[in-house]
């Protein structure tokens, strides 16, 4: 990461502005504390109470997800930004000290973040070269969640039909070009969109069948008015959209597992193949945006408080425009129109119960597959490793030994985190077997 | 018991719970529907599941349903425990949130504490 002038302010001013929206209630990133937060603003809970479950909702993912991904891909991700805001934002009692705790700490991961992986790159035992492995299977597992999603919702023989239709598209898809570059879309990109178009016309057609039993009106008017105070604070969500997005587009920070890999090859090492990879991120980050529409339209309906990155749209916007101002004029134009929809995102999820549930299915989908193109990425670059050993079967042992203790004792490093974890684990170890004489580098 | 169950994996959710409890009625629904059905009394208790345990897995129902029915009795790094999710039933909690991770385990802890503790059997 080019630890610049520029970005260390970026940065700094991006944390600070996402602990003070915390701070005000206004916005949080993890879904899990959106509820609170009323609680806390209206008084059934004491700021201290507040905060320790805050820190207890954040600190797992920060510690795990966020700090091994940040160092596997040298790009910053929200998990560590985000949720430490999160925290600081609700311990601060005054909103100029959640500002300057919160800048300090983002100044402080880019900082350690970017020294960290300029040190790995001196290691004798190339632990960031073989990182590079990681997201080797990710587009592809990625570009199969639509079917698994179909598969879980509507059984395998739908699963069959989409997977055929998708191929279908795969190969003529591709063949449309369209404007002065003869552009046109890709195959993964392809699949993805007739997956997800599928997955919603069977959850549509499921409630048209179903339209008797759905015939109740929920929520109505109770949270109109915490939609009102949504928007209210749209400015300030503006402004956190549009410094997301710059930071998405000077290259130092992915939304997610589903992008940051590649776009960690394709800033650092790529070359040609960077904007094809740039793309595929860019696409994938779309789709898993789209499944968290209801779980973040409908917390934020239930509680006035939105998400500090919106729908997440906003990264791919980032990722995809052409320079800094771009980014931060589309970031603010997208949260714009988010917040402008929720109410009626949320009248239409009333009316569709088949969409909350490929939502939910598509996230789990997504889970699943990126988890085992992860898992398997990561015992790539632990081979790579041990083979620069001439030992990859230790390299394996290693990997395998942190894999199994984290699921006899209970998983406390998440299915999603473990491979990561393992990967720096084995580098860290194989480099200090070389110093201490017991493994030799290959000639 | 009726136990309506969403959130992510809710297959394997639902197949846990079956296993557990072969003599409660088992509603595959999602969060939303979820929480209607626990205000019109259709359904006792509601089982869901996330990354984090107290995210997705009930940050709707909290919404909905109310912050002091509803507990998360697995968190992201931690093992359940039978003591603390006791607690929780003895507290009349009726939404229960738990970890992907760590669904298998505790199913059947929520289960038998549901048995033995739990306001509607």
């Amino acid at each position: 990461m080019a630890i610049t002038a520029f970005n260390i302010l970026l940065v700094g001013i991006t944390c600070a502005l996402t602990a003070l929206l915390s701070n005000m209630g206004v916005a949080v990133f993890n879904d899990g504390v959106r509820p609170f937060v009323p609680e806390y603003l209206e008084g059934r809970m004491p700021r201290s109470e507040y905060a320790v479950a805050v820190f207890g909702m954040c600190i797992g993912f920060i510690a795990s997800v966020g700090i091994a991904n940040a160092l596997a891909t040298n790009l910053l991700n929200p998990w560590l930004l985000f949720l430490a805001t999160d925290i600081i934002g609700a311990f601060c009692p005054k909103k100029w000290l959640a500002a300057a705790v919160g800048a300090f700490w983002g100044i402080l991961c880019l900082a350690g973040i970017g020294g960290i992986n300029a040190a790995l790159t001196f290691l004798p035992i190339d632990l960031a070269g073989a990182l590079g492995q990681l997201g080797t299977y990710i587009v592809t597992g990625f570009a199969l969640f639509p079917v698994v999603a179909i598969v879980m919702q509507f059984g395998w023989k739908y699963g069959i039909v989409t997977a055929i239709v998708g191929i279908l598209f795969r190969v003529i898809g591709p063949m449309w070009k369209f404007g002065p570059t003869d552009a046109s879309i890709s195959a993964d990109a392809w699949q993805l969109l007739v997956g997800v178009v599928m997955l919603v016309i069977f959850a549509v057609h499921t409630d048209r069948k179903n339209r008797d039993k759905n015939a109740e009106e929920e929520q109505g008017n109770i949270f109109s008015e915490r939609v009102e105070r949504i928007r209210k604070n749209i400015p300030w969500l503006m402004a956190a959209g549009a410094c997301i997005a710059v930071m998405c587009n000077m290259h130092i920070f992915a939304g997610s597992t589903v992008s940051m890999f590649n776009l960690s090859d394709a800033y650092y090492s790529a070359g040609a193949n960077s904007q094809a990879l740039i793309q595929s991120a860019a696409v994938n980050e779309l789709f898993r945006g789209i499944s968290f529409i209801p779980l973040i339209a409908v917390t934020a309906i239930t509680t006035g408080v939105y998400g500090v990155a919106g729908f997440t749209f906003i990264y791919v916007a980032g990722y995809l425009s052409p320079n800094p101002i771009v980014a931060a004029l589309l970031g603010a134009a997208i949260i714009f129109v988010e917040v402008m929809f929720l109410g009626a995102i949320g009248k239409g999820l009333g009316h569709f119960p088949s969409l909350r549930d490929a939502a939910d299915n598509i996230r789990s989908a997504i889970g699943t597959t990126v988890e085992f193109a992860l898992l398997f990425g990561s015992l790539n670059a632990v081979i790579v490793m041990g083979t620069s050993i001439t030992n990859p079967t230790l390299a394996f042992a290693i990997a395998a030994a942190i894999y199994f203790i984290n699921e006899a004792t209970g998983r406390k490093v998440m299915r999603m985190a473990i491979g990561p974890v393992f990967a720096i684990g084995v580098g860290v170890i194989l480099n200090i077997l070389y110093v201490l004489g017991l493994v030799t580098l290959a000639a | 018991m009726r136990i309506a169950v969403g959130g992510l994996d809710r297959n394997e959710m639902e197949a846990a719970v079956r296993k557990a409890a072969p003599d409660a009625e088992v509603i595959p629904t999602n969060d939303m529907q979820g929480a209607s059905l626990l205000k019109k009394g259709k359904a006792d208790y509601y089982f869901g599941a996330c990354n984090s345990g107290g995210g997705a897995a009930i940050s709707i129902l909290i919404g909905l349903v109310g912050y002091s029915k509803c507990c998360t009795v697995c968190k992201n790094g931690s093992t359940p425990s039978q003591k603390e999710i006791e607690d929780f039933v003895k507290q009349g909690k009726i939404v229960f949130g738990m970890t992907v991770d760590s669904l298998q385990k505790t199913v059947p802890m929520l289960v038998d504490a549901l048995e033995k503790y739990g306001t509607a059997k």
